[in-house]
C-alpha cells in the first residue's frame, strides 16, 4: 500500500511538472500535437500506477521523452512555417465574403449543422451576417461579421472615453493583497486614504478592487450566512 | 530560450539515465550470475548468496520489471533448499536464473526487435 502511495506521488509530481512545461492551455485550445502528448502522458502515467511490477522510472523516462519532443516540436513550429503546418495543420476559411466554401467544409469533414453550432457558440444566429469564418487548427471558429451586423463601438461613435485600467483585487477576505498594490503602483497609505472615506474596516471587506484611475468597488463580508 | 534549456536538460538526463541503467543492469546481471555459479561450486554460502541478491534486487528494481526479480528470488530460494547440487530441482532453478538474467539483458539491449 505504501509503495502505491509513493508511486502515485512520484507520478503526480512528474505529470504536473510535465504539464507545466508544456504551458498553460485548456484542452480545447490545444494544438493537435499538444493534445496527442497530453493523452499519451495520462496513458503512460497510468501504467506504473496500475501495474506495481513496472518500475516507476520507466514511466518517468517515457513522460520525459514526450515532454522533450513536445518542447522541440513547439520550438521548431515557432521557427518554421512548414513544420508548423505539418505538426499543427492550418486554418481553413469556411465562409469567404459571405459565401460558404462547400469544398472546404468537405475537406475538413464539417457538416452544416456543425457550422451553425459553431456560429451559435460565437453568438451568431444568422448565417447571412457572416463575412468571413475561419476554422482554426484547434477546432475553434473565428468569425468576422459583415459591417452592418457588427456591434457599434465607441470608435464608431467617436466618443472620447478615459483609458481602461484593469481593476485588481487589493483586499481579499479582509487581507491586503500587497502584490496587487505593487502592480497598481500604489501603497497601503493610499489604500487607507480611500478606505477612510468609506464606512468599511479592512476586516469587514470580502473583496475590494482598485484600478490605476483610483476607481474602486467594495464587497462587504456577509456575516449572516 | 528557457524552453530550449529545459529540453537540453531533459535530453542530457535521459541519455545519462539510458547509459547508466544499461551499464548498471549489466553489472548487476554479471554479479548475480557469478554469485549463482559460486554457490553452485560451493565457493559461497547460501547466506552470502541471499544477502547479496537482496541488496542487488533493490537496486535493480529501479530499472527492471519487478516480475523478473521476484522470479529470480524464487529460483534462488529453490536452489538454496536443494540439499544436493546435482539435484534436478537445483539444476532447473540454476537454468531458470540464467534464462531470466538473459531476458533482463535482452530487455536492456539496443536492438531492433525491442522497438517493435
Amino acid at each position: 500500500m505504501i509503495s502505491t502511495i509513493m508511486r502515485t506521488i512520484i507520478l503526480y509530481l512528474t505529470v504536473t511538472i510535465a504539464i507545466r512545461l508544456m504551458g498553460k492551455r485548456q484542452i480545447g485550445d490545444m494544438q493537435p500535437n499538444e493534445l496527442v502528448v497530453t493523452l499519451l502522458i495520462s496513458e503512460i502515467a497510468a501504467i506504473p500506477l496500475q501495474d506495481n511490477e513496472q518500475p516507476v522510472l520507466v514511466g518517468v523516462a517515457a513522460i520525459s521523452v514526450l515532454i522533450f519532443l513536445e518542447i522541440i516540436a513547439s520550438i521548431l513550429s515557432m521557427k518554421s512555417f512548414m513544420i508548423r503546418k505539418v505538426l499543427n495543420g492550418k486554418s481553413v476559411v469556411i465562409i469567404k465574403n459571405g459565401v460558404i466554401d462547400q469544398q472546404a467544409m468537405r475537406d475538413v469533414r464539417m457538416t452544416v449543422i456543425d457550422l451553425i453550432e459553431l456560429l451559435r457558440n460565437k453568438d451568431v444566429f444568422n448565417l447571412s451576417d457572416v463575412a468571413f469564418a475561419v476554422l482554426e487548427v484547434n477546432g475553434n471558429l473565428s468569425v468576422l461579421l459583415k459591417k452592418d451586423a457588427q456591434t457599434v463601438t465607441t470608435k464608431d461613435l467617436k466618443l472620447n472615453l478615459p483609458d481602461d485600467s484593469l481593476p485588481l483585487p487589493v483586499i481579499s477576505d479582509g487581507k491586503i493583497v500587497a502584490e496587487s498594490l505593487k502592480a497598481l503602483q500604489s501603497n497601503k497609505n493610499k489604500l487607507y486614504k480611500i478606505l477612510k472615506h468609506s464606512k468599511y474596516k479592512i476586516s469587514d471587506i470580502f473583496l475590494m478592487t482598485l484600478d490605476r484611475n483610483g476607481n474602486h468597488t467594495i464587497y462587504e463580508k456577509d456575516y449572516n450566512k | 530560450m528557457k524552453r530550449l534549456i529545459y529540453a537540453a536538460v531533459i535530453l542530457i538526463a535521459l541519455i545519462s539515465l539510458a547509459f547508466y541503467s544499461h551499464f548498471a543492469v549489466n553489472r548487476y546481471c554479471n554479479d548475480t550470475i557469478n554469485d549463482v555459479q559460486n554457490f553452485a561450486s560451493n565457493n559461497i554460502t547460501s547466506d552470502t548468496l541471499t544477502k547479496s541478491w537482496n541488496k542487488r534486487k533493490n537496486k535493480m528494481s529501479i530499472y527492471v520489471n519487478h516480475d523478473f526479480l521476484d522470479q529470480i528470488t524464487m529460483y534462488i530460494g529453490q536452489m538454496i533448499l536443494g540439499d544436493n547440487h546435482e539435484d534436478e530441482n537445483f539444476k532447473t532453478a540454476y537454468k531458470n536464473i540464467e534464462t531470466l538474467i538473459k531476458l533482463i539483458r535482452e530487455e536492456q539491449k539496443f536492438a531492433a526487435h525491442s522497438f517493435y
